[in-house]
């Protein structure tokens, strides 16, 4: 994160109104245990930005911490407001999917349309009506009778309804079989999505997101330990794949992270350029994937090597 | 604009409420269908309600004159309306006790705070809910029930001794059912206390907030009886609990039938409490509850 506030100082003052999600020394323990050890990001608008760990890194609570749902301490601002104190008037322009269906299993599909619309000054129920006449959700069905499936459709239909700045996505494909999946994610990029909105998804089914990405904010034991563009990846982390003779040598070039595969030895390098290692093997960039698993499985050195890599 | 205010923000909570609690609905309507139906049986048999009106003669020589009839036609009425405030009372128990605590066990409450609702907004549309709209609710029901069963026993006592004593004492009924509705704003009032108590646990308690709402007070009233051999704790919730029945409870000792009723009936009319500074005490401390409550959901999730 040094790498990318040093690589951006001017980029940082003048998009700073862009700012719809602004966190500064962002802290919260759970008796002795940090869930966030003091953490510090942006998210811009326009962007769709992945809050990845693996489990109990932090990102639930940071994301509880976003949506007002938790206490913390340190300096956090939705769309310019404090979620501490403000919740009900920053969810007018925040919609939230949590990951298995959380609609109350008693509700029926029209009341849902009714409560939504007698609530929220910005739902348009004639769109959230269109979107589940296509699908097989009826209106007079209770929630507790959908299949899991379903009732993510009907949530997708309320939250597309909703003229909303930010959109956060909590696991919201858990438990969903590949089609609904797939749809899920294909319906939010078409028919949602536009650069004037900004998503939040927490995952940790990397590969599900990596190609919708535009951001990165890997977190880790509550600490940021990637937070990049994905258009700057190839800039910063090369992915190099040597044999076993020439690992040695590379290793000596500090990667952050390295395996063994077929008999070759892969290594992920932050802040070497591409030609100083093209002579150890193959070099190519590393997928979010690849990289998720670097900086996570050597999060201890992944610090001093990204502080190292943005010294160099 | 009855119909915009109906599908405002509040009265969607509201609603929803409604919504989700079904018994708040179902479960004075059933007891209001039930006295019908009870009238409607022992009137076919004979029996109950009607016989003491049927048979003029049974009723001793001071129930003859208007006034006592008028109290006897009172306190008859009342006899109606107070399974049906029980009935009501007890549902709203119960439901105080769930509404903030289901939606945390079901995770619902992750959808709830999605919307932009305030945790002030929530917790007092339940509020109103319990102390306002249900009261009204089961005060339509005892009109209705009040008329309903009249009807049966009139047409039973037509034509005996009886039927003068039962002729339809409409003032008296709309006095009573103006005077229930005045009650109930005070028992809004007396009960906000016991409220604010039952929203503080539900939103607090992690599973059977019945047991986290009754049983700290058995056990303080157990130990203080063991340890000190006094009982204020189990007065004071007694009286709490009962307090405002009081306000209107037969004195009985040592007067005869006739005077008793005469005195049931007089208390209708009477509102001592709105006067008294217990029940101004209980607004504070319920008003403070409620802010807790507030403040506590707040904080509250799905953990």
């Amino acid at each position: 994160m040094n790498a990318e506030a040093q690589a951006t100082p001017a980029g940082d003052a003048t998009s700073a109104g862009d700012a719809i999600i602004e966190a500064r020394g962002l802290r919260k323990s759970y008796g002795a245990v940090p869930a966030l050890a003091g953490v510090d990001f942006t998210v811009r608008r326009g962007r769709i930005v992945g809050l990845m760990g693996p489990n109990g890194a932090g990102k639930t609570t940071a994301l509880k911490a976003i949506l007002g749902l938790t206490d913390f301490d340190g300096d956090l601002k939705v769309l310019g407001r404090d979620p501490r104190v403000e919740r009900d008037r920053i969810m007018e322009e925040v919609c939230f999917i949590a990951d298995v269906a959380v609609l109350p299993r008693w509700l029926k599909v029209r009341q849902a349309l009714d409560y939504v619309q007698g609530v929220h000054p910005r739902f348009d129920r004639s769109k959230a009506e269109a979107v589940l006449a296509r699908s097989e959700v009826r209106m007079a069905a209770k929630i507790g009778e959908l299949s899991k499936g379903m009732t993510t459709q009907l949530h997708l239909a309320l939250v597309m309804a909703i003229d909303a700045k930010l959109l956060v996505l909590d696991e919201p494909t858990l438990g969903l079989d590949l089609i609904y999946r797939r749809s899920f994610y294909d319906t939010i990029l078409n028919d949602y999505f536009d650069h004037e909105r900004t998503l939040l998804i927490t995952t940790h089914q990397v590969e599900e997101v990596e190609h919708l990405l535009t951001d990165l904010l890997l977190i880790r034991h509550g600490k940021i330990v990637l937070d990049a563009a994905v258009e700057d990846l190839s800039g910063r982390f090369v992915q190099l794949v040597a044999s076993r003779e020439n690992a040695e040598a590379a290793r000596r070039l500090g990667p952050l992270h390295e395996r063994e595969v077929f008999g070759r030895v892969g290594m992920v390098f932050d802040g070497r350029r591409a030609d100083e290692l093209a002579a150890f093997g193959e070099v190519r960039t590393p997928s979010i994937p690849d990289l998720f698993v670097a900086v996570m499985q050597d999060g201890a050195s992944a610090k001093g090597a990204a502080a190292a890599g943005a010294a160099s | 604009m009855i119909r915009n205010a109906m599908h405002g923000p509040f009265m969607t909570l509201v609603r929803r409420e409604l919504w989700e609690h079904r018994s708040l609905v179902w479960g004075p309507l059933a007891m209001a269908l039930a006295i019908i139906v009870l009238s409607l049986l022992s009137s076919a048999m004979h029996g109950g309600v009607s016989v003491m009106f049927a048979d003029g003669d049974a009723l001793p020589a001071s129930m003859r004159d208007a006034a006592q009839q008028r109290a006897i036609f009172g306190v008859w009425i009342g006899a109606l309306i107070v399974p049906q405030v029980l009935v009501g009372m007890v549902v709203v128990v119960f439901y105080l006790l769930d509404c903030l605590f289901t939606e945390r066990r079901d995770r619902s409450i992750l959808f709830w705070k999605s919307m932009p609702v305030s945790d002030a907004k929530t917790v007092l549309s339940k509020l109103f809910v319990a102390l306002v709209a249900m009261p009204l609710w089961i005060w339509a029901l005892t009109m209705v029930v009040g008329i309903a069963v009249f009807a049966v026993v009139a047409a039973k006592v037509s034509g005996t001794p009886a039927e003068a004593l039962g002729t339809w004492h409409g003032g008296t009924w709309l006095a009573l059912q103006a005077s229930l509705l005045g009650k109930s704003l005070v028992a809004a009032l007396w009960y906000l206390p016991v409220a604010g108590y039952l929203l503080v646990v539900s939103v607090l308690a992690k599973r059977s907030p019945f047991v986290w709402a009754t049983l700290p007070f058995f056990v303080l009233s157990i130990a203080e009886r063991t340890a000190l051999g006094t009982s204020h704790v189990g007065e004071f919730v007694g009286r709490r609990l009962t307090g405002f029945f009081d306000e209107f409870a037969v004195r009985a000792g040592g007067e005869d039938a006739g005077r008793m009723l005469g005195s049931v009936y007089a208390k209708f009319g009477e509102f001592p409490l709105p006067a008294s500074a217990e029940l101004w005490l209980g607004v504070v401390a319920g008003a403070a509850l409620v802010y807790a409550a507030i403040r506590l959901r707040r904080r509250s999730d799905d953990s």
